[in-house]
């Protein structure tokens, strides 16, 4: 009779030190960092844009340094702009991560800012704002015995493709008149643009001047028109045609400029 | 009287060793998880110190009382069911019914860890087993030995009813009538035994070794305590 019973205090005793071992090989992956999730900070987020087409490229790395391997691994995410808009979204299934190995990539996705714009995305062109960023991870380990969910928030900013436009004072010199302005685009943007100058007297043209501005960048420069004029300006027009989108100026034309 | 003592001692010493188990280090390692990770939460983590009190003294109690019957006892089975239950809700409880969460930041982490919680409780569950298995190996013999104390005060009981009925009535006058007798329990042997009782069968036992009340088994007559049930020896078994 002793017998059994210490078999089965035996037994019972094999069954808990498994049920321990499982219990700890489970859990200590993850306050001991062995498993470790990386989601992009808004820092690591690259922008690009392309025939009214902005791309995003976010990193993330998921290191699987645990002792089974992770199934069903999932990674969502949802962007939406300040006010809530969905921006877009979708699902990444890496399915299953082996026990020791890392998956690196990237979140890389695309929204047609151009064909946004007329429906409340306007404001992201010519303003700096925040786009909300949800990334949701979802996998099981152990067995599918346990289920890890991460969900992380981050705002990355957004930084207007026309930042600024602007007139910066005018004067004559050495028989020209001289325009100095401003155009500040986002680093997103690459290539060359034109600014324009239109002076007119009422509804006639009197003078119409450009220059080749680079995108991308902080741009000042000085517009030359030779004096004098066949009449005096009464405003002062200036245009940009950045990609899709065009900025207008107008001044008007302080005669003391010509003196 | 002295196996009285030894349970007696023996659940002081479980409620002891409970307490540690159940109440004092757990609150201790509760407080130091809740000290250092304040955004860890659970479903029962606002209130989890009243939790582990109440079930915690839940389970010392009990098994104080199912230390303190003996082996074999419906009592002491039930005791010890009660136990089991109470460390299966206890777990429950610890492990925050297996989900946790934890946010810091931007990030909020979910870990579920049900399954796991169940195959923990299911370990827990499986000392049932031991509980009936111990309770059903030692009933026989707790049935025995109830049987002869109800014999024993039978004989104590008839005897002094005798002896009053002699005091009471005259030697001159005896009386047949049963009336006069009190009903009381006997030990029926059988015909052919009538007069003798033959010994129990005694099995010798090695030189510096005794046999255990409870289990059965030899040990040592220097133990203090049986290795394999865990029961005391009766204080003058040890040399």
């Amino acid at each position: 009779m002793a017998t059994s019973i210490r078999a089965v205090q035996t037994a019972i005793a094999l069954v808990n030190v498994l049920i321990f071992a499982l219990v700890f090989t489970s859990l200590w992956p993850f306050p001991s960092g062995d498993f470790k999730v990386d989601l992009p900070s808004a820092g690591e987020v690259v922008w690009g844009y392309e025939d009214g087409i902005v791309t995003v490229s976010a990193p993330y790395s998921i290191d699987n340094g645990g002792f089974y391997d992770v199934d069903d691994l999932v990674i969502t995410y949802d962007i939406r702009n300040y006010s809530g808009e969905p921006v877009q979204s979708g699902a990444i299934e890496i399915g299953t991560l082996p026990a020791g190995e890392v998956t690196t990539d990237t979140i890389d996705f695309t929204f047609p800012l151009l064909e946004m714009y007329g429906s409340g995305f306007a404001w992201m062109v010519y303003n700096d704002a925040f786009l909300n960023f949800a990334v949701d991870v979802s996998c099981y380990y152990t067995m599918r015995l346990v289920h890890f969910y991460a969900e992380y928030n981050v705002s990355v900013p957004w930084e207007a493709l026309i930042e600024d436009v602007g007139f910066d004072g005018a004067r004559s010199q050495d028989g020209m008149l001289l325009v100095d302005y401003h155009v500040t685009t986002s680093d997103v943007l690459e290539g060359l643009t034109a600014m324009h100058v239109y002076l007119y007297n009422g509804t006639d043209l009197v003078a119409h001047y450009s220059e080749t501005v680079s995108l991308g960048e902080y741009h000042t420069g000085t517009l030359e028109i030779p004096l004098p004029l066949s009449a005096v300006p009464d405003r002062m027009v200036l245009s940009i045609q950045i990609f899709e989108f065009s900025v207008v100026e107008t001044v008007a034309f302080d005669p003391g400029w010509l003196t | 009287m002295t196996r009285g003592k030894s349970r007696v001692s023996d659940a002081v010493w479980t409620a002891f060793t409970e307490s540690l188990r159940f109440i004092v280090v757990p609150l201790i390692l509760l407080d130091l998880v809740t000290s250092h990770y304040p955004q860890l939460a659970t479903a029962f983590m606002s209130q989890i110190e009243g939790f582990v009190f109440f079930f915690g003294g839940m389970i010392v109690a009990s098994s104080t009382l199912e230390t303190m019957h003996r082996p074999g006892t419906y009592k002491r089975l039930l005791f010890g069911m009660c136990a089991l239950t109470f460390v299966g809700m206890w777990l429950f409880v610890v492990f925050g019914g297996g989900v946790a969460e934890f946010s810091y930041g931007p990030y909020f982490v979910q870990f579920d860890l049900t399954k796991i919680v169940y195959i923990v409780l299911g370990g827990v569950s499986l000392k049932a087993v031991l509980v009936y298995l111990t309770f059903s190996v030692n009933r026989k013999a707790e049935v025995e030995r109830a049987r002869k104390r109800r014999v024993e005060e039978a004989e104590k009981a008839r005897a002094g009813a005798a002896h009053a009925a002699r005091r009471r009535t005259p030697r001159a006058h005896p009386s047949p009538s049963f009336s006069d007798l009190s009903s009381a329990e006997f030990d029926v042997t059988a015909d052919h035994e009538v007069g003798f009782t033959p010994a129990p069968y005694m099995k010798d036992i090695p030189k510096g070794m005794k046999t255990c009340e409870v289990c059965g088994v030899q040990s040592p007559t220097k133990d203090y305590v049986c290795k394999n049930c865990g029961s005391w020896f009766p204080a003058d078994s040890v040399i």
